[in-house]
């Protein structure tokens, strides 16, 4: 009885103290050194940091973006995005919404027709805009 | 269904929004800047007598920039160690990267929230870096 009772107790101070909230790194992202997760769990919701279209290269810890544009690097961003989601448990049909940053607006089109193979059934809620300037150059 | 919160120890909204809204155990901040709490003084911005900025000091405005999302985090009922979401607007990444990229690692060493950077070309107010957050509350 006594046990059980501390077990609730801990229990409950384990949801009070926010435990169903993960940290998520894998080893190769840990290795680009960067202060933020991959992604973070809470409850049956899954947030990730934003993704560019890079590739690991052979030197560890380093990348570089794929070649060729806007085309290649959008999907190179989608399959990074499902590596992340695969990797904890998910795949592309869990994501709901997705916000899409782009370093040329008049590139819109053309992400769009690659971004729209990666999602043939359910399509997430999204927005997308143009900043000026987004990490290693890249275009989206 | 849910809750919106304001607070009078972050600075002013510019516009009509709350400071964060409450979503069952989810905690959504609007964005937020550098501003001083109650002024107009906007810590890291040198200012000229017309309002434009002369110049930027991004470490004074990386930490005064935290400090409000710290305190709309606690009068909302959560914390810093709570933050699972952050996005980052700067208006100079070439500039500003290194050393917000800098200052944001001593203030996450313990817990490390998803991230995403993008510079944009202006915010509404003359600063140099706005932080859009979502949290949880125990």
């Amino acid at each position: 009885m006594l046990i059980n009772f501390v077990f609730i107790f801990f229990s409950f101070m384990g949801y009070l103290a926010g435990q169903d909230v993960e940290y998520l790194q894998s080893e190769e992202f840990k290795q680009i050194n960067m202060p933020f997760s991959e992604a973070v769990r809470v409850g049956n919701l899954l947030f990730l940091s934003g993704q560019i279209g890079d590739v690991y290269t052979d030197i560890p810890g380093q990348s570089k973006l794929a070649e060729g544009g806007i085309r290649p690097e959008t999907r190179q961003t989608m399959e990074n995005i499902k590596s992340v989601l695969e990797r904890y448990g998910l795949s592309l049909e869990n994501v709901v919404k997705c916000t899409c940053m782009l370093a040329d607006i008049k590139e819109w089109g053309e992400m769009n027709e690659e971004y729209i193979k990666y999602f043939p059934i359910n399509k997430p809620a999204r927005s997308a805009f143009a900043g000026t300037g987004l990490a290693m150059g890249a275009r989206v | 269904m849910s809750e919106k919160i304001q607070t009078d120890k972050a600075p002013e909204p510019v516009g009509m929004y709350p400071h964060s809204r409450r979503v069952g155990k989810l905690l959504f901040l609007s964005g937020v800047g550098p501003r001083k709490p109650g002024t107009k003084v906007i810590p890291g911005v040198m200012m000229d007598g017309q309002g434009n900025a002369l110049g930027h000091d991004i470490e004074t405005q990386c930490h005064s920039v935290f400090e409000n999302v710290r305190i709309i985090l606690e009068a909302s009922g959560s914390s810093w160690g709570n933050l699972v979401d952050v996005t980052v607007f700067l208006t100079n990444m070439q500039r500003d990267f290194d050393t917000y990229n800098r200052i944001y690692a001593e203030y996450f060493k313990e817990n490390q929230p998803c991230r995403t950077t993008v510079e944009i070309k202006s915010l509404p107010t003359p600063i140099a870096i706005e932080l859009k957050c979502i949290a949880t509350i125990d």
